[in-house]
């Protein structure tokens, strides 16, 4: 069943020299899977995922044939509908918790906010739902936590955070912005075995963007490959190693491998006819 | 006799009245023209080892000596044109109001070899792949790979014999990443540099080191050759696990 439907999406920016487009025709559909989005800086992946949240700001305009969340138009929904949608509907986790957590605020007051302002919920239910939610992404002393502020949190706590943050409404769909690349290899593995269960046992759609496309062929079920805000590439993350399109086989073969050759690196050519 | 020699260095903070133990007593070898990698997660002291060479870390203990010799405090000029460091953040390392050109004639003028700098500083940008013409823009008319090939002709306009790379790649792209570890491997061997590198990646670490030492908490936990790690012949399990967790295995899966 398709839970999001994206088709010819644009994404364009006034700027003084003309308009720039940063996300240039980009379709999909995503049921209840693991999709990864992988580019390079720039690729506009991370357009791609606040367009569907209508996250752009003017001078930014987002438009598209069709943009479809179980049926609703995305489109033409007001700010009123989409106020509903977010976090509730479609949860979104940035990448960098040190800037998207507030910083002057207690962990457990930024967590019961939501439920306290969203759900009218009790002080205490709010706190019991909060402190629920950080045993879900294996936060094991929530009580702690809670009160702490996030610059006493390490990096991957705080990712830990924002994760338990997204999910204590239960959304059907979770954008994930990179959620791990501000993060430590052992403690990335760490974050994303908890998100991956999450999304296994509640039945969410997951986005999950990143450049590291070791990562996302490890972690989703299907890949986009994003250059120059187009996708030049879609296929099944276990097909990778077998990728067609000379960007996917560049990306992956510009990687050092322990043990590999010492030899100079491949490094893309960006003049090839599909750069253009 | 070793280049880099590092006896039972300690480095300890003292913040707010408690003291933080970021190195505790680690040792290490570098010989000359070799390329040497700190490999670790973040807080295990790999990049503060870097930062205690430079003077730049307050050592409460053990030695640190280059071509046999302890090495003064302040560090001095020599010091500067003997060792030399790149920085993880090419965006927070070049200053943002000062041109490539004075970035780069800095160093000639404090070491008063800023006779004929024009020629130098060209040919230093030649030297790391850019052009010519780049000597008079902003580090904000550059991008992320620019940047740190900037940074890396800086740390090369006293001609140094060491560089310390602190992470030098882990804030580009794959295919930027790429390209920088090549212009680093083809200076080391044009000039034969000795490398001194640390980064939490142990694939780049393997590509561009032979010999790497990993670290936790502070501590030395193994060292270990390229042989021991390309066969997973590590004895510890801390340097077992972060083998494990190292991006290139995740597609072997």
């Amino acid at each position: 069943m398709t839970l999001l439907s994206v088709k010819n999406l644009r994404v364009t920016f006034e700027t003084e020299t003309g308009p720039v487009q940063a996300v240039r025709g980009v379709s999909f559909d995503l049921g209840r899977e693991r999709l990864g989005i992988v580019g390079e800086s720039g690729s506009g992946k991370t357009m791609t995922g606040r367009a569907v949240l209508r996250l752009i700001r003017a001078p930014g305009r987002i438009e598209a044939d069709a943009m479809t969340f179980e049926g609703q138009d995305l489109m033409a929904a007001s700010e009123t509908d989409l106020r509903a949608l977010r976090g509730r509907r479609i949860a979104m986790v940035m990448q960098d918790p040190k800037f998207s957590l507030n910083p002057v605020m207690k962990v457990g007051a930024q967590l019961m906010e939501g439920l306290r302002q969203r759900d009218h919920a009790p002080r205490a239910e709010a706190r019991a739902k909060a402190i629920a939610a950080l045993q879900a992404v294996q936060i094991r002393d929530p009580d702690r936590v809670m009160e702490a502020y996030p610059h006493e949190l390490s990096g991957g706590m705080g990712q830990r955070v924002m994760i338990a943050m997204m999910l204590i409404p239960d959304p059907d769909l979770l954008i994930a912005d990179e959620p791990t690349s501000a993060l430590d290899v052992t403690v990335q593995a760490e974050v994303l075995n908890i998100l991956d269960n999450l999304v296994k046992t509640r039945g969410m759609g997951l986005i999950f963007i990143s450049h590291d496309l070791r990562l996302v062929a490890r972690f989703c079920d299907r890949v986009l490959v994003m250059y120059k805000g187009k996708i030049v590439e879609e296929l099944a993350a276990k097909d990778l190693l077998q990728a067609k399109h000379p960007y996917t086989q560049g990306l992956l073969n510009c990687l050092p491998r322990i043990g590999g050759s010492r030899g100079a690196l491949p490094a893309l050519d960006r003049n090839a006819d599909w750069a253009r | 006799m070793a280049l880099i020699e590092i006896e039972n260095l300690s480095v300890t903070f003292t913040t707010a009245g408690r003291k933080v133990r970021a190195v505790q007593e680690v040792s290490f070898k570098v010989e000359a023209k070799q390329s040497f990698g700190l490999v670790g997660e973040s807080g295990s002291g790999k990049s503060t080892i870097l930062r205690a060479i430079c003077g730049m870390a307050p050592i409460t203990g053990g030695q640190i000596r280059i071509d046999g010799a302890p090495l003064p405090t302040p560090r001095g000029r020599a010091f500067a044109a003997q060792v030399q460091m790149v920085f993880q953040d090419p965006y927070a390392s070049l200053h943002p109001r000062h041109t490539v050109d004075r970035v780069l004639s800095e160093p000639l003028a404090i070491h008063g070899q800023g006779r004929g700098s024009d020629a130098k500083i060209e040919q230093a940008l030649v030297d790391v792949g850019l052009p010519p013409a780049f000597r008079f823009r902003y580090p904000h008319q550059l991008s992320g790979g620019q940047r740190q090939r900037v940074a890396i002709a800086r740390a090369l306009m006293l001609q140094p014999q060491i560089l310390l790379l602190d992470e030098p790649t882990s804030a580009l792209d794959a295919s930027v990443q790429a390209e920088t570890l090549n212009l680093l491997s083809r200076l080391r061997a044009e000039r034969g540099l000795t490398f001194l590198m640390v980064s939490h990646d142990l694939a780049v670490i393997d590509h561009m080191c032979d010999r790497v030492l990993v670290m936790q908490n502070g501590q030395a936990v193994e060292e270990l050759s390229r042989e021991t790690l390309a066969s997973a012949a590590m004895t510890t399990p801390y340097a077992r696990a972060l083998f494990a967790a190292s991006a290139d295995r995740m597609l072997e899966g």
